[in-house]
């Protein structure tokens, strides 16, 4: 197999028929996440196109540097957050069938507007899963902010359409280099809010509290990892290589990029419940994301991206589970909870140290990265920034590992007996998974050479001053 | 306070877009767009693969695309991966329909016999809307219409039975089996295409002469497909409504 393309088609073709094979329906799911994996490892950079016409009159699909490295983490996340939660699959398999291939879909394609349509599909699936909490109101919120976000998009869609006749994306962004692009504020910043709402920036999540925070282990490592991951990617792919933004606009969304990372992490700093740090958290991390791509800081980005999709995969799974069987995550409810539970105890620590940024662990060689790369670009301000919401985020989450881990009152004696009575099983998947991630995170904190040869055909573009992956292919032009 | 503040934000927001675009700054004047550099231009005289200066209905043959309908000819051939996406995302809105009000709602268990004219009414006219539903999505390729507008008629023919009819209410079961061979077999002929051509949704079959039934290759099937598809998803759709609301 070496065309991209069965990555989408085939989950899209086992939802169809998990429709008539409906008692099979967690299988053919399983098949689907375990096939994509494979595949992942078998497909061949380059530009499909679909139906035999070339771009930019077709859709084609590019698979380059960039697109390679997402799909292949989205997928085997996808496979490992499934088997992790594995007996909350059933009543969704459909659904997350057709998410599967709407991720693979938005990753890969190198059309504007059939982006739009994998939009719409994933963000779809977002709402049905959303209602598994039962919160209706939440999921209500959430499906109106992303319609119009995304009626948003196509809006500012029409416009470029309408100006450059195109939607190929490599084809655009070539038509921009030759154009005054303070011309196209109005489009690029309409397009800007409908990703804005899925990617979580202020002041377009209005629904991320609702949705994440009652959300169970399945459904919130899903969004917090696999759903967030693939919009940033997309985010960076759209912002940060395909559209030519003005200085102007740049600025505007920095700024937003700053706002939503001190604010998030603001936020979390004054949350009790476990779920709501970690909601708050991602919300911080998709601003530093989207700021640093908006800069044109690919590669350090994509780490930084790794580094919080995978944590947050492990603590968000974690976190799911312990409100699921102790119905409640208040850290102050659940003091000394890992106590009892030390694998997953030790996988949650690795991976919230990680995302801090501390030293032997990957987020530290994420972050370094990307600070040499703020400084190599003399962006002063958002460096200092970044530290400051480092300091924040190092706060509250050793707070939070202090209290999940030491039984009894702070201050005082700490003592087994202490430990708090409501009970939490892990099961062997998630312990066997999420100590896995954490190996994973160690290993590629203590020597990143690792990630450097092995993980990323990106590395040769780690030195890169500008790079822009999108037109190793142009487009398949 | 909160409305206020609501009014003055859309009013900014609208000023934004409307300065943006009526400014006349972005575009090109009109009469001053150069065809060649827009895609639209080849999709008329279907000629992205070989250069075709005119096309002719009736006579021209063996063309790229044999539809004498453009519209048809974008949404199906030129960008039907996009066709495919938009019902993939029907299919998935039906589907959660499904989920949230299937475990919801419970079966309408109140009877009401609808008034004569209603019953026999809808018993004549049902077989003709269907019938032109059917003839719309058969004859996407050459007329305005298609899989979409056909389908949807022939889901409205179906909600008129379940209006004038009860023994049918209490019969319908769901379309969930069409649902799932017309969408399993859209991505098959995407697939027989990429195993026969390299390409995913290749027009794989002799577009024929342009004005024909039979012509445009494998259009008119995936449009069947698609029309089959939309016609019982939005009648699963009308089906979950239906359904009786319960206090949990």
């Amino acid at each position: 197999m070496t065309n991209p393309v069965l990555l989408i088609v085939v989950p899209l073709l086992l939802a169809f028929l998990s429709v008539a094979l409906k008692n099979n329906k967690k299988q053919l799911l399983f098949i689907a996440a375990v096939f994509n994996v494979v595949g992942v490892f078998i497909i061949e950079n380059g530009s499909y196109v679909i139906g035999g016409f070339r771009a930019p009159y077709g859709i084609n699909l590019n698979l380059d540097a960039y697109s390679h490295l997402a799909v292949l983490v989205i997928n085997i996340l996808f496979l490992l957050i499934i088997t992790m939660s594995n007996e909350k699959t059933k009543e969704f398999s459909t659904v997350l069938l057709v998410a599967l291939a709407g991720l693979n879909g938005m990753l890969l394609t190198g059309d504007l507007f059939n982006l739009f349509v994998f939009l719409e599909i994933v963000s779809i699936t977002g709402y049905i899963l959303s209602t598994e909490s039962k919160k209706y109101k939440y999921s209500f919120n959430y499906l109106i902010l992303g319609t119009i976000g995304s009626g948003l998009y196509l809006f500012g869609l029409i416009i470029l359409y309408a100006i450059f006749g195109s939607l190929n994306m490599a084809d655009i962004s070539f038509k921009m280099l030759s154009y005054d692009t303070g011309k196209l504020v109005v489009p690029i910043f309409l397009m800007f809010i409908g990703l804005a709402v899925e990617a979580k920036l202020i002041p377009f999540n209005g629904w991320v509290r609702g949705v994440y925070g009652n959300a169970n282990s399945l459904i919130g490592s899903l969004f917090a990892s696999v759903y967030a991951g693939t919009i940033l990617f997309v985010f960076g792919r759209v912002f940060g290589q395909v559209l030519v933004l003005s200085e102007y606009l740049v600025a505007v969304f920095v700024a937003i990029g700053v706002i939503t990372l001190i604010a998030g992490e603001v936020a979390a700093f004054s949350k009790n419940k476990i779920r709501e740090i970690l909601l708050f958290s991602s919300i911080a991390q998709s601003g530093l994301v989207a700021l640093l791509f908006v800069t044109g800081l690919i590669f350090p980005t994509v780490l930084q991206l790794l580094n919080n999709i995978i944590t947050k995969a492990v603590m968000f799974t974690i976190a799911g589970k312990i409100s699921d069987d102790a119905d409640t995550d208040e850290a102050d409810k659940l003091k000394g909870i890992f106590a009892n539970n030390k694998i997953i105890g030790v996988s949650f620590t690795v991976s919230a140290l990680s995302l801090i940024g501390l030293p032997l662990f990957y987020g530290f060689y994420s972050k370094i990265n990307l600070l040499l790369g703020l400084f190599s670009k003399i962006n002063y301000f958002v460096a200092a920034f970044i530290l400051l919401a480092t300091i924040i985020e190092g706060a509250y989450f050793i707070r939070l590992l202090v209290k999940l881990w030491t039984p009894g009152e702070e201050g005082k004696e700490s003592n087994i007996k202490f430990v708090t009575d409501r009970k939490v099983e892990f099961d062997f998947n998630k312990k066997v998974i999420a100590f896995m991630l954490s190996l994973i995170i160690l290993l590629a904190g203590i020597s990143p050479s690792l990630v450097k040869t092995n993980l990323f055909a990106m590395n040769k573009l780690l030195n890169e001053e500008n790079p822009s992956y999108m037109f190793e292919l142009k487009g398949g032009m | 306070m909160k409305r206020i503040a609501v009014i003055i934000l859309l009013g900014v927001l609208g000023f934004f877009i409307f300065s943006g675009i009526y400014s006349n700054e972005a575009f090109t004047e009109f009469g001053n767009v150069d065809l060649n550099n827009r895609v639209s231009n080849k999709f008329i005289t279907k000629s992205v693969t070989d250069e075709n200066d005119i096309v002719e209905f009736g006579k021209s043959s063996n063309l790229e695309t044999g539809s004498a309908n453009y519209v048809t000819s974008i949404v199906v051939n030129y960008r039907s991966f996009d066709t495919l996406g938009e019902v993939t995302v029907l299919f998935i809105s039906s589907l959660g329909v499904a989920l949230l009000l299937g475990t919801l709602g419970g079966k309408l268990t109140h009877k009401y016999r609808a008034n004569f004219i209603l019953r026999v009414g809808a018993k004549t006219i049902f077989p003709l809307i269907a019938l032109t539903g059917i003839y719309i999505f058969i004859h996407g390729h050459l007329t305005p219409g298609g899989g979409f507008p056909g389908g949807s008629m022939i889901a409205s023919a179906v909600l008129l039975l379940y209006l004038a009819d009860e023994n049918f209410r209490a019969k319908m079961s769901s379309f969930k089996l069409a649902e799932s061979f017309a969408g399993s077999l859209y991505v098959l002929i995407g697939i027989f295409g990429l195993l026969t051509s390299g390409y995913f949704l290749n027009n794989f079959m002799n577009t024929g002469v342009i004005g024909d039934l039979f012509s445009a290759g494998i259009i008119p099937i995936v449009y069947v497909l698609v029309g089959l598809k939309v016609g019982s998803e939005l009648t699963g759709i009308i089906t979950d409504f239906l359904k009786v609301e319960v206090d949990e």
